[in-house]
C-alpha cells in the first residue's frame, strides 16, 4: 500500500490512493473556482466494490461548531471500469479559501439489492451499515489568501456587530415612544431603511461564498438582527414585548462580540480537539475500515 | 372571526405585495421593465396546446425558465391556461398529416404571334384539381387519461404491490387499510373484490392517481378518482421510504387517505422489564386495540384508529376528492348531473380535491363549504414520544411567493398537561386513559411551532422554529426562543444544502426535540431544513434540564414511600414512616408527563405542641441540661408529618429582676440517618438563666414541637385509579404481576425494604442511590407533590394536536359557535375534534404537505451525529429502485421510474411508422425522461393459433416485452433508455422497434425524437389464423442516472414469492455518474406523439377547379 497526498494552491486538489497491484481504492477530489462559480469534482477508483455500487461523496467544512457544514452531498456510481466520478457546481458562489474535507462513504441501505447482497456476502455488512471509505482534506487557496479571508470575515463580523448595537440603541430610543405618537412612523421607516442596507451588506458577503468561516457566528448575528426587527415591528403593532426584547438584545450582542474577539488571532478551521483522531498526522487522510481492501 | 389577510386574494396569486422589495424573485420576474414573465407566460398559455396548470403544485421542471442577472432558474408559470378569459387557436407547427395538394393542368400553345410581331406561348385551357389528403396519422398522448388508458402496468418494474395485501406487517401499530371491496352505487358489474393494491412507478397527473386497483383491472386508478382529460403529465414517484419501527407514526398521503398507516406503539412501564424492554413485544399497551393484541380489525372506534385519524372533524379536513357526482372524483369539483353549472359555480382549484399525488394542499381559502371554516390537518400528540425524544419530519411545497405573506405556520404543537386539555365536550375522554378536564382558556401553554417568516425590514425569508411557553432557552444569546435559517430565494437553485423557498419547490423540515439520550438531560431542540441542520450550540434547550446549572424549574421531588401501609400508598415522603424511602429529582422534559397528580392538590397544614414549662432542666448531678418532667414522653410528631422541628422557649421564673429571657432557639437533630432522633442544643450563657451560668437561677424552659402535614386530595388518572376489582389500581396490578415495579420485600436480616429505584416510565434501575433513612430526621423534604406509580399512560403529559399548515386560534376563537363551552382551545369539538372552531386562518400556510413522520427515540434524531447510520436526509423523489426502501420481501423486484403503455389504438392499422416526438422538461438537477418503443409480435399469444390463445396483453404477463422484435443490440447514440449493448435477462433485453437501423435525431434544435425510416412496416392487422397482429408498446423511463444495476445476467428470480420479474435497473447506465442527494425535484413528461405514414394517402377532400 502506498499513500499519496498532494495539495494544490491555485486549485484544491488532494488524492488518496490505497492500492495493491491493480486494485484498491483511490479518491481525488478537486475544487476550483471560475467566473461562474465554484466547482467540486470527485473522482476515483473502487476496484474492490461491485459495479453499480453507490458511493456518497460529501464535501464539508469543519469549523467551531459541532456539526460540520456540508457544501456538497451526492451519490455516485461505480462504473464497469470501477471508476466513479461526480461533480457539483455552485452557480454564482465561489469557494472560499478554506480547508475542506471530502469524504466517501458507502451506505448499505442506499445500495441496489444485488449490490447490497454482494457487499453483505463479501464484507459481512448489515443492511444499515455505513462504511467510511476515506476522508481527505482539500485545502483551497494560498495561506495568504486564507489568512486574508479570515481577517476579512472577522472584520466584517465586528463591523456588523457595531452596526447592530447602534441600531439596537436607536431602536430602544424609538420604542420608548408609543408607536402612534407623532412622527414615530417616519422615524421607524428611516431606521428600517438603514438597517436593511447594512444588513444586506453583511448578508451578501455571507452568501457570496459557498461556505465561509465563522458560519455559526454569522447565523447568530442574523438571528439577532431578526430579533431586533421583530421587536421593532412588535412595538409598531402596539405589543409590549417589543421594547422588552430590544432591551435584552445588547446582552446577546455582547456575548457574540466576545466570541468574535476570542477568535482573534487566526483560528484553525480544523482545530486539534475536533480532528477525528487526535494525534494523527493531519496531512494523512483517514481511512475507514475496509477501505482499499 | 379573524380574517385571513390573504383570504381575499385569489389562490396561487403570483404577486408580491411588497412593491419596494426587490428580494422576491417573483417580483423581479414579473417586473414589466425587466423580465415581464407574466406576459411571457400569458403568451405561452395561449399558444401552448398543453394545458400545464401550475396551480396543483406542478413540478418546477414544468415551469418557465426565468433568467435574471446571475440567476437561471425555473418558476411556476404565473399564467396558465385556466387563467385565460378569451381563448384563441393554439399554435401548432406541424401539419398533423394533412396536406392540401393543388394540381394545375394547362394546355399550352406555342407560336402564337403577338402584337409585337413575336411569338408567345399561351394557355388555351386550364383546370385545377385540389385535394386535401391525410398522408400520415398522428397519435398523441397528452392528457392524464391518455397516459392512464392501456397502461402496461404488468411490465416488470411498473407497479409495486402493496404489502398490505398480504397483511404480514410485524410492525406494531400498523393500521390495516380499509380498502375494498368496492360496491358501485348503481352498476353491479363494476363491483370489485380487491381494494388497494399498490403503487405505480411513475405517476400521472394532475389528479390523484396513486391508489390502484387489482390485477383484473390492470391496476387502473381506483374508481374514486378520475384521470384528468384537460391536462396530463408524468413525474417520478414520491412515496415515503423510511424504515419504520414500533414507536413511529407515519402518514403517506399516497395511500389516498388522511389517516396514518402507522401509529406509535408504546409500552407502559408496567408492561416492561426493568430495562425498558417490553415483556410482550407483540402486545403494546398502546394502542390498546392494536391488531397484534386483539387479532381483530381495529379499523374503527379503537385507540389505534383514533391515534391514526385526523383530530379535526371531517368537515374541517382537507377533501380527498372533489366528489359530488358519485363516480367522478377528481381535482375538479364535479357537479351532480342535476345541478346546472351556472347555478352552483365551483372554484376548480379551491373546492375540488385537496389531495394530489404530491400530498395534501392547505390553503386559507380551502374551506368547508357548509361552515366556511378552513380545512387543515391535525394529529394526536400521543404519537410523540416526548420523554425519549422524537423528530417530526414532513415535506412541504410552498405554492406562492414566500414574500406574499409575512407568516405561514407549517407545524404547530402547543399543548398542556391534563389539567387543561380534554377531548370530548360531553366530558367523556376520548381515550380511556385520559381523564383530563375539558378545554380551558389556557390549554395552549407549551410546545413549539415552525413557521415561514418574511421579515419586511431585512427582506429575508426565514424558516423558524419557535418554542412556546417559556420552555426553552437559547444556547448563546437572545432571542432565546428560536432557531432559524435564511431561505430567501436568491439563486433559484434547488440545492438541499442551501435551501431556497421557491414556489413549488419541495423541502424537508425536521424538528428534533427531547433529550439527546433517552430520558436524560440535557434536552435539545434543533431544526433541519432539507440537509441543513441547526447547530446544537445554538439549539434550544429546555429550561431546567440541568445542563445549564439552572434550577430544575419543572423538576420535582418524587418519592415512593414503600412499605408504609402498602407499597403504593399515597402518603407523602416523610420521616418516621418507614425505615427507608426513595427519592430523586427529575427534570421535566418538554412533554414529559406531569406528575401523576392530575386531579390532586397538596394542602399544607402547620401545627405545633408545647410542653413546659419544665421540658428541660439543669441536672446538678450530671451538670447537664436534660429532659425535664414536661419533655414529651412519646413521639410528639404525628405520623406523616414533615418539616419537623423542636425548639426551646425560655420564661422568667423570677419576676423581680429586670432581665428578660432570651428568644426561642431551635434544637438540632444530631442523630445519624436511620437512628432515632436526638434533639440537642448547646446552651449559651444567656440561656443559662439570668445569672448567665449553669446551676444558678434558671429560666423555665419549654419544648415546642412543630410540623407540617401535607394532605393530598383529589384523584389520579385512570391509570392509577382503583381498579374494578377493588385493588389499588393499575399500580397494584403491576406490582402484583411483577412487571415493572417489583414487590418490595423486607430483608429479614436488615429489617429494611429492598427498593427499586424507578426513573420514570420505562426506566427502572435496579439499584438504589442516595436514600437517607428519614425515620430520624426532622427536616423532611420540600415536597409539592407526592410520589406515585406513574405508568406512563400519558394521560397527563403535554397533549395538544399537532397541526400542519396552521395553528388553532386563540382560546376564545370564534365564540359564536362554541361546541364545548365558553373557551375553546385545542380540543372540545362535539365530535372530539381538535380546535373545534377550526384553524386560525390568518396563520395558514399556502402549501402542500406530504409524508409526515414522527420518528421517535432520541438515537434516531437527524442531529444524532453519534450514529453514522442516522437518517439525516430523505429523498423526495426516487431515481433508482424503490422496492428495497419500501418492501423487504420484494427487494429483488425493480420498481421505479418506469412507465409502459400499450398502443392498442394501432391494432387494426397497418402503416410505416414515421416519427416519435415528445415534450419533456428536465428536473432542476437535469434528470431527464427517455422514450422507447417496442413492437411485439404474437399479440394473440401464438402465431397461427386457432382459436387464438390468451392475448399477451394480460395482467400477469410481466415478460410482455420479451416478445419484442429486433436484434438485442442498442443503437449507438440513441436517446432510448432501454438496454445496454450487452444484454441482460430482464424485460429490457429486447430492443426498441427500430433496432440497429433506428436513427436518432440530433439534439435540439433538431428536437429529440426518433424516426423509423428504415423500419419494416408495422402490421397491426395480421392474417387471421396465420399471422397475429403486432402490438406497439411505449416505454418511458428516467434517463442517464446512476442505476446501480448488476452485471449482466446475474439477477435471480424475485424473492418473497413475488411474481415480478427480477429487473434491477431503473435507468440506463448513468451518463452523469452522480446525482445530488436528496433528490428534490422531478423531471416532467408532458406529451408524446407517434406518426404513422398511411399505405396510401387518404383523400378527405377533393375539389375540381376552374375550367377555362
Amino acid at each position: 500500500m502506498r499513500l499519496i497526498l498532494a495539495a494544490g494552491l491555485a486549485l484544491g486538489l488532494a488524492a488518496y490512493v490505497c492500492a495493491e497491484e491493480g486494485g484498491g481504492f483511490s479518491f481525488e477530489p478537486q475544487l476550483t473556482n471560475s467566473e461562474t462559480g465554484g466547482k467540486f469534482v470527485a473522482s476515483g477508483k473502487a476496484h474492490e466494490l461491485p459495479v453499480g455500487a453507490m458511493l456518497h461523496v460529501e464535501l464539508l467544512v469543519r469549523g467551531q461548531s459541532r456539526h460540520p457544514i456540508r457544501a456538497a452531498f451526492m451519490k455516485v456510481e461505480v462504473k464497469e471500469d470501477h471508476s466513479f466520478t461526480g461533480e457539483w457546481m455552485w452557480q454564482g458562489k465561489k469557494l472560499a479559501p478554506l480547508t475542506y474535507e471530502a469524504n466517501v462513504s458507502l451506505r448499505m441501505n442506499k445500495q441496489p439489492p444485488p449490490v447490497r447482497r454482494e457487499l453483505a456476502k463479501n464484507y459481512g455488512w448489515h443492511g444499515d451499515h455505513n462504511e467510511a471509505l476515506t476522508t481527505i482534506e482539500v485545502p483551497l487557496g494560498t495561506p495568504e489568501e486564507a489568512e486574508a479571508f479570515e481577517k476579512e470575515t472577522l472584520t466584517r463580523l465586528i463591523s456588523s456587530i457595531d452596526d447592530l448595537e447602534g441600531f439596537i440603541g436607536e431602536g430602544v430610543a424609538l420604542c420608548s415612544q408609543p408607536a402612534d405618537s407623532e412622527g414615530w412612523l417616519g422615524k421607524f421607516q428611516e431606521l428600517a431603511g438603514r438597517i436593511r442596507v447594512r444588513y444586506r451588506l453583511m448578508r451578501d458577503f455571507h452568501q457570496s461564498v459557498v461556505v465561509r468561516q465563522q458560519e455559526g457566528l454569522f447565523k447568530r448575528l442574523i438571528n439577532i438582527y431578526s430579533g431586533m426587527t421583530d421587536a421593532l415591528r412588535n412595538h409598531q403593532a402596539g405589543l409590549p414585548q417589543g421594547l422588552e426584547t430590544l432591551e435584552k438584545l445588547p446582552e446577546a450582542t455582547r456575548i457574540l462580540r466576545e466570541e468574535i474577539n476570542s477568535r482573534k488571532p487566526i483560528e484553525s478551521t480544523f482545530p486539534e480537539d475536533e480532528t477525528p483522531e487526535d494525534g494523527d498526522d493531519e496531512a494523512e487522510p483517514r481511512v475507514g475500515e475496509g477501505a482499499g481492501k | 372571526m379573524e380574517t385571513n389577510p390573504g383570504a381575499d386574494l385569489p389562490a396561487h396569486r403570483w404577486r408580491s405585495e411588497i412593491p419596494v422589495d426587490g428580494s422576491s424573485l417573483v417580483t423581479r420576474a414579473l417586473n414589466p421593465a425587466g423580465r415581464n414573465q407574466g406576459i411571457r407566460d400569458l403568451v405561452k398559455a395561449v399558444a401552448n396546446p398543453n394545458t400545464m396548470l401550475s396551480k396543483f403544485g406542478a413540478p418546477l421542471a414544468g415551469g418557465s425558465r426565468v433568467i435574471l442577472p446571475g440567476i437561471d432558474t425555473r418558476m411556476p408559470r404565473f399564467v396558465d391556461k385556466s387563467d385565460l378569459v378569451a381563448m384563441t387557436t393554439e399554435a401548432c407547427f406541424d401539419a398533423m398529416g394533412f396536406y392540401e395538394i393543388t394540381s394545375l393542368g394547362l394546355v399550352l400553345q406555342h407560336g402564337v404571334e403577338n402584337d409585337g410581331g413575336g411569338f408567345d406561348t399561351v394557355v388555351i385551357a386550364a383546370q385545377t384539381e385540389k385535394q386535401v389528403v391525410q398522408v400520415y396519422s398522428v397519435f398523441r398522448l397528452t392528457s392524464q387519461q391518455d397516459f392512464e388508458r392501456h397502461r402496461a402496468s404488468m411490465v416488470s418494474g411498473n407497479f409495486m404491490p402493496a404489502q398490505d395485501l398480504n397483511w404480514s406487517y410485524s410492525i406494531k401499530g400498523a393500521n390495516k387499510l380499509a380498502y375494498g371491496p368496492f360496491t358501485h352505487a348503481t352498476d353491479p358489474t363494476q363491483n370489485r373484490a380487491e381494494g388497494f393494491q399498490g403503487w405505480p412507478g411513475v405517476l400521472t397527473g394532475p389528479n390523484y392517481s396513486l391508489e390502484r386497483l387489482g390485477t383484473n383491472t390492470l391496476w387502473q386508478i381506483a374508481d374514486e378518482y378520475v384521470p384528468a382529460t384537460y391536462d396530463g403529465h408524468l413525474t417520478l414517484n414520491n412515496l415515503l421510504a423510511l424504515k419504520t419501527e414500533p414507536p413511529d407514526f407515519m402518514i403517506g398521503f399516497s395511500r389516498g387517505q388522511l389517516k396514518a398507516f402507522k401509529v406509535r406503539a408504546w409500552w407502559e412501564p408496567r408492561d416492561q422489564q426493568f430495562d425498558g424492554t417490553p415483556i410482550d413485544p407483540n402486545r403494546p399497551t398502546h394502542p390498546a386495540d392494536c391488531f397484534q393484541a386483539t387479532g381483530g380489525d381495529p379499523q374503527t372506534g379503537g385507540e389505534l384508529d383514533r391515534l391514526a385519524s385526523p383530530l379535526n372533524g371531517v368537515a374541517h379536513q382537507p377533501r380527498l376528492n372533489g366528489v359530488v357526482a358519485f363516480d367522478e372524483r377528481s381535482v375538479v369539483d364535479e357537479l351532480p348531473p342535476s345541478v346546472a353549472e351556472t347555478s352552483a359555480p365551483r372554484n376548480m382549484f379551491l373546492e375540488g380535491s385537496a389531495m394530489w399525488n404530491s400530498g395534501v394542499a392547505i390553503h386559507g381559502r380551502r374551506v368547508d363549504p357548509t361552515s366556511g371554516q378552513a380545512q387543515f390537518l391535525a394529529y394526536d400528540s400521543g404519537n410523540l414520544d416526548l420523554l425519549s425524544g422524537s423528530s417530526v419530519r414532513f415535506w412541504v411545497q410552498p405554492l406562492v411567493d414566500p414574500f406574499l405573506r409575512e407568516e405561514e405556520v407549517l407545524l404547530s404543537f402547543v399543548g398542556d398537561d391534563g389539567r387543561h386539555t380534554g377531548i370530548d365536550a360531553s366530558g367523556t375522554p376520548a381515550y380511556t386513559d385520559r381523564n383530563a378536564a375539558l378545554n380551558a382558556a389556557d390549554a395552549r401553554r407549551f410546545g413549539f411551532r415552525v413557521i415561514k417568516k418574511y421579515d419586511p425590514i431585512l427582506g429575508d425569508i426565514f424558516i423558524r422554529l419557535e418554542t412556546i411557553g417559556g420552555w426553552a432557552t437559547g444556547g448563546g444569546g437572545a432571542p432565546d426562543n428560536r432557531v432559524q435559517f435564511v431561505v430567501t430565494p436568491t439563486s433559484g437553485a434547488v440545492n438541499p444544502l442551501q435551501p431556497e423557498w421557491l414556489p413549488n419547490s419541495w423541502h424537508w423540515v425536521v424538528v428534533n426535540f427531547g433529550p439527546t439520550a433517552s430520558a436524560s438531560p440535557p434536552t435539545r431542540i434543533s431544526l433541519q431544513v432539507d440537509m441543513v441542520l441547526s447547530d446544537p450550540a445554538n439549539s434550544l434547550r429546555v429550561k431546567g434540564d440541568g445542563a445549564l446549572g439552572s434550577i430544575i424549574e419543572y423538576g420535582e421531588l418524587m418519592g415512593h414511600d414503600w412499605g408504609w401501609g402498602g407499597p403504593f400508598d399515597r402518603g407523602p415522603l416523610r420521616p418516621g414512616a418507614s425505615n427507608a424511602s426513595v427519592f430523586w429529582t427529575e427534570a421535566r422534559f418538554l412533554g414529559d408527563w406531569f406528575h401523576c397528580d392530575v386531579g390532586l392538590s397538596t394542602t399544607t397544614t402547620s401545627d405545633s405542641a408545647t410542653f413546659g414549662p419544665n421540658a428541660v432542666q439543669y441536672n446538678t448531678s450530671t451538670m447537664q441540661y436534660e429532659q425535664g418532667p414536661d419533655w414529651p414522653g412519646t413521639n410528639p410528631f404525628p405520623a406523616g408529618s414533615v418539616n419537623r422541628k423542636m425548639s426551646l422557649s425560655f420564661s422568667d421564673n423570677d419576676t423581680t429582676d429586670s432581665i428578660d429571657p432570651p428568644a426561642p432557639v431551635d434544637m438540632t437533630n444530631t442523630a445519624p440517618p436511620g437512628s432515632p432522633p436526638a434533639w440537642t442544643h448547646v446552651f449559651t450563657s444567656t440561656e443559662m438563666g439570668p445569672d448567665g451560668v449553669e446551676g444558678g437561677p434558671e429560666w423555665g424552659i419549654s419544648a415546642r414541637a412543630s410540623w407540617d402535614v401535607l394532605q393530598i386530595t383529589g384523584g389520579k388518572c385512570n391509570c392509577c385509579e382503583p381498579a374494578a376489582d377493588g385493588g389499588v389500581g393499575a399500580a397494584h396490578d403491576s406490582r402484583g404481576t411483577g412487571k415493572a415495579g417489583r414487590q418490595t420485600q423486607i430483608n429479614p436480616s436488615s429489617g429494611k425494604y429492598t427498593f427499586v429505584q424507578w426513573w420514570g416510565p420505562g426506566k427502572m434501575a435496579p439499584s438504589l442511590a442516595g436514600v437517607p433513612d428519614t425515620g430520624s430526621t426532622a427536616l423532611g423534604f420540600g415536597l409539592h407533590a407526592e410520589g406515585d406509580d406513574c405508568h406512563g399512560c400519558e394521560a397527563c403529559d403535554v397533549d395538544g394536536p399537532v397541526f400542519f399548515g396552521g395553528e388553532p386560534g386563540p382560546a376564545v376563537f370564534n365564540p359564536s359557535s362554541p361546541p364545548s363551552g365558553p373557551a375553546n382551545g385545542n380540543y372540545g369539538g362535539s365530535t372530539g375534534a381538535a380546535a373545534p372552531n377550526g384553524v386560525n386562518a390568518s396563520t395558514m400556510a399556502y402549501a402542500v404537505f406530504d409524508n409526515i413522520a414522527f420518528v421517535n427515540d432520541s438515537v434516531r434524531r437527524t442531529d444524532n451525529l453519534a450514529d453514522p447510520n442516522v437518517h439525516f436526509f430523505e429523498d423526495r423523489y426516487f431515481e433508482t429502485t424503490l422496492a428495497f426502501h419500501a418492501n423487504a420481501l420484494l427487494s429483488e423486484s425493480n420498481y421505479g421510474a418506469f412507465y409502459h403503455r400499450g398502443l392498442l389504438e394501432f391494432l387494426g392499422q397497418t402503416g410505416d411508422l414515421g416519427t416519435l416526438t415528445w415534450t419533456a422538461y428536465p428536473s432542476m438537477e437535469n434528470l431527464e425522461f427517455s422514450v422507447a418503443l417496442w413492437e411485439l409480435e404474437d399479440f394473440l399469444g401464438g402465431t397461427g393459433s386457432s382459436p387464438p390463445l390468451e392475448t399477451i396483453w394480460n395482467a400477469t404477463n410481466a415478460l410482455l416485452l420479451d416478445n419484442a422484435i429486433g436484434p438485442p443490440t442498442r443503437p449507438a447514440g440513441s436517446p432510448y433508455g432501454a438496454a445496454t449493448t450487452t444484454s441482460y435477462s430482464n424485460a429490457y433485453t429486447t430492443n426498441p422497434v427500430s433496432g440497429s437501423a433506428q436513427l436518432a435525431l440530433p439534439a435540439p434544435p433538431g428536437g429529440y425524437g426518433i424516426n423509423f425510416s428504415t423500419i419494416p412496416r408495422y402490421d397491426g392487422i395480421g392474417v387471421p389464423g396465420v399471422v397475429d397482429p403486432h402490438l406497439l408498446v411505449l416505454g418511458i423511463q428516467l434517463e442517464g442516472v446512476p442505476t446501480g444495476g448488476p452485471v449482466a445476467g446475474t439477477a435471480a428470480p424475485g424473492a418473497g414469492g413475488s411474481s415480478v420479474a427480477n429487473t434491477v435497473r431503473t435507468g440506463t447506465t448513468g451518463v452523469r455518474g452522480a446525482v445530488p442527494q436528496p433528490l428534490l425535484s422531478t423531471p416532467l413528461f408532458e406529451d408524446v406523439t407517434l406518426t404513422m405514414v398511411l399505405l396510401r394517402p387518404k383523400i378527405v377532400f377533393a375539389e375540381e377547379g376552374t375550367e377555362e
